[in-house]
C-alpha cells in the first residue's frame, strides 16, 4: 500500500463547482434515509445522529477522536523528524543506499497491520507502541522520497555551494533541504494518508482506546447506527485530510518550479 | 561470458544489499543467543525457521498462503474491472467527471480499514466480507490511474482515430487503451498489493482464515516463534508479490520499466 499516483484533476468550470460532484453521494444518503428497510444492517442516516449524539452524552466519542489524533499526530511528527534526516543521510551516501535498498523495500512492503501483534508482544498495548507502529510504517515514503531526491540534486548547486565555501550547515540549510523540500513534502502527503488508515487499524488490532476501537466495540454490540456514525466521521475526516494535503502540496510545487517530484 | 556482462549481473544481483540483510539476521540471532536481547517474546531467527519448517511439513502454511493469495488475487480482478471501466469513463467524458468528482473523493478517502467492520456487519465472518473490503480498496488506485492515463492521451491520437474513421468500440480498443496501458498497469500493481494489505487485515479481525489469522492465533496462543514465522511469512509474500508484479509489467510494456518501477 505505497502511493497512489495523485492524479488530482485540475479544477474544472467556476468556483464550487465541485459540489457538483457531491450529488451522487447526497442521492445515494438520500435514497437511504427514505428507502431504508433493513435497520439492522442499513438503519437510515437520520439514526446515525441519534447513536451519535448518545455516544457524545456518555463521554466517549470525543475521548476515542482525541486518542486517535494524537497517535496519529504523534507518529506522522516522528516520521518526517526521522525520514527527512535518515533520507538526507542516506541519499548522501550512494554505497550506503545501495546496500540497504533490499532490506528497506522489504520492511516498505511489510503489510502493517502484521506489525501490531509483534509490536505489543515486544512492547506491550500503549500509546507509545501505537505511535511507534504508525510511524514505523510510514516513515518509508518520506525517507524514500528525501534520499532520491538528495541523491539527485544537481552537482552545480553542490559546486556553488563549494564555491562559495558554505561550511556543512550553511551548505545543508541553504542547498540541500530547500532541494529536496518538495520530494520531502510529496512523501508527507502520502505518509499522511496512510497515517489515518494505520491509525486505525492498530487501534482495531489491539483494541483498548481510539476511533479504529470505538468502530469496532459498536459493531460488536450491534450498535449500527452508532457504526455508521462513527464510520462518517472518520471518511469526512479522511476526506478533509486529502483536500488540505492536496493544497498544500500544490502550493509546495508552484512555489518551487524546477524541482520537479520524486514520487 | 565477457567481463561486462558479468559485472553487470553482479550489480544487479546487488551483494552489498544481500550482505546487509544476512548481517541484520546474523546480529539478531546472536544478540538473542548471547542473551544480550533478552526479550521474552523475541525468538532468534534459527527457532523461527525451524517453526516454519515444521509450519511447510505440515502443509497449514501453504493452505493459508493459498487462502490469502487466491482472496488478493480475485479481489483484485474486482477492482480491475470496476476500476478500468470506471476510470475510463471518468477520463473521457467531463459531464460524468464533473458530477462525480467528489463522491469518487470521498469514498475513495475514507480509511479503507475503517470498512471492515461494516463488512463485517454485512456479511458476517466470510469470505464475502474479506473478498468485498480488498476489492474495494484495490479499486481506487486502478480507477484513479486508469483514469489519469486516459485523459493524457495527446489529442492528436483522437484526430488519427478520426482520420481513420474507427468506430466507437475500435477507438477504444485500439486507441484508448493502449495509450493508457502503462498507467492502467501502475493501478494494477497498487490495487493488487493493497488488497493484500486489506485481506490480511480482514483476516486479523473478520475471517478467521488464511496468513492473517495465522498471526492473530499464534498471537492468541503465545507462541512468539509462529507468530514470527507467519509475520516474515507475509512480509515475503508482499515483497515478492511486488516484485512480480514488476516482472510482468516489465514483459507487457518493455521500455517501461524504469518508470514503473519508480512510480509507487
Amino acid at each position: 500500500m505505497s502511493a497512489e499516483t495523485p492524479a488530482r484533476p485540475r479544477r474544472e468550470g467556476p468556483r464550487l463547482a465541485w459540489l457538483r460532484g457531491l450529488i451522487p453521494l447526497a442521492l445515494l444518503l438520500a435514497g437511504w434515509q427514505l428507502l431504508s428497510t433493513d435497520p439492522l444492517r442499513f438503519p437510515p442516516p437520520s439514526r446515525w445522529f441519534e447513536s451519535l449524539q448518545l455516544l457524545m452524552t456518555q463521554d466517549v466519542l470525543l475521548p476515542a477522536l482525541g486518542h486517535s489524533l494524537v497517535t496519529f499526530v504523534l507518529g506522522l511528527g516522528i516520521a518526517i523528524v526521522v525520514g527527512v534526516s535518515l533520507g538526507l543521510v542516506i541519499g548522501s551516501l550512494p554505497r550506503v543506499d545501495r546496500a540497504f535498498s533490499p532490506l528497506f523495500d522489504f520492511l516498505r512492503g511489510l503489510p502493517v497491520p502484521v506489525l501490531v501483534p509483534v509490536t505489543i508482544l515486544l512492547l506491550g498495548v500503549g500509546l507509545g507502541s501505537s505511535v511507534f507502529i504508525v510511524a514505523f510504517a510510514i516513515v518509508w515514503p518520506i525517507l524514500l522520497n528525501t534520499a532520491l531526491a538528495r541523491r539527485t540534486v544537481s552537482s552545480v548547486r553542490m559546486d556553488s555551494a563549494r564555491m562559495l565555501k558554505f561550511g556543512p550547515i550553511a551548505t545543508l540549510t541553504k542547498i540541500v533541504i530547500p532541494s529536496v523540500f518538495p520530494a520531502a513534502m510529496v512523501g508527507v502527503r502520502i505518509a499522511a494518508s496512510l497515517g489515518v488508515i494505520t491509525t486505525l487499524v492498530v487501534e482495531m488490532i489491539s483494541g483498548g482506546r481510539g476511533a479504529g476501537f470505538l468502530l469496532m466495540e459498536r459493531q460488536a454490540r450491534f450498535d449500527s447506527p452508532g457504526m455508521w456514525g462513527v464510520l462518517l466521521i472518520i471518511g469526512v475526516f479522511g476526506f478533509l485530510l486529502n483536500l488540505a494535503l492536496a493544497q498544500i502540496e500544490r502550493r509546495v510545487l508552484r512555489n518551487h518550479p524546477g524541482s520537479a517530484s520524486a514520487a | 561470458m565477457s567481463s561486462a556482462r558479468a559485472a553487470r549481473l553482479l550489480h544487479a544481483a546487488n551483494p552489498s544489499g544481500i550482505l546487509v540483510i544476512v548481517a541484520a539476521l546474523a546480529l539478531w540471532q546472536i544478540a538473542v543467543a548471547t542473551r544480550l536481547l533478552d526479550l521474552r517474546y523475541l525468538p532468534a531467527p534459527s527457532e523461527i525457521a525451524v517453526e516454519a519448517g515444521a509450519l511447510i511439513a505440515s502443509g497449514k502454511l501453504f493452505v493459508d498462503l493459498g487462502h490469502t493469495l487466491g482472496t488478493t488475487l480475485a479481489a483484485g480482478a474486482i477492482g480491475a474491472g470496476i476500476g478500468i471501466a470506471l476510470g475510463i469513463v471518468f477520463g473521457l467524458f467531463q459531464t460524468f467527471r464533473l458530477y462525480t468528482a467528489s463522491s469518487i473523493d470521498f469514498f475513495r478517502t475514507i480509511p479503507v480499514t475503517a470498512l471492515v467492520p461494516v463488512a463485517m456487519l454485512i456479511w458476517g465472518p466470510s469470505n464475502m466480507s474479506e473478498i468485498v473490503v480488498a476489492a474495494y480498496a484495490a479499486t481506487w488506485p486502478i480507477l484513479i490511474n486508469t483514469a489519469g492515463g486516459v485523459r493524457s492521451i495527446p489529442t492528436r491520437l483522437y484526430d488519427v482515430a478520426a482520420v481513420l474513421r474507427l468506430n466507437r468500440p475500435a477507438l477504444l480498443m485500439k486507441v484508448v487503451v493502449p495509450a493508457a496501458a502503462q498507467q492502467i498497469l501502475v493501478g494494477l500493481r497498487l490495487g493488487i498489493v493493497t488488497a493484500l494489505v486489506l485481506a490480511i487485515v480482514a483476516e486479523m479481525l473478520i475471517n478467521p482464515r488464511g496468513l492473517g489469522w495465522g498471526v492473530i492465533s499464534a498471537q492468541n496462543a503465545l507462541v512468539p516463534e509462529r507468530l514470527w514465522a507467519y509475520t516474515l511469512t507475509i512480509g515475503l509474500l508482499a515483497y515478492l508479490l511486488n516484485m512480480f508484479l514488476v516482472f510482468l509489467v516489465r514483459i507487457a510494456l518493455p521500455g517501461s520499466a524504469r518508470q514503473m518501477a519508480d512510480a509507487r
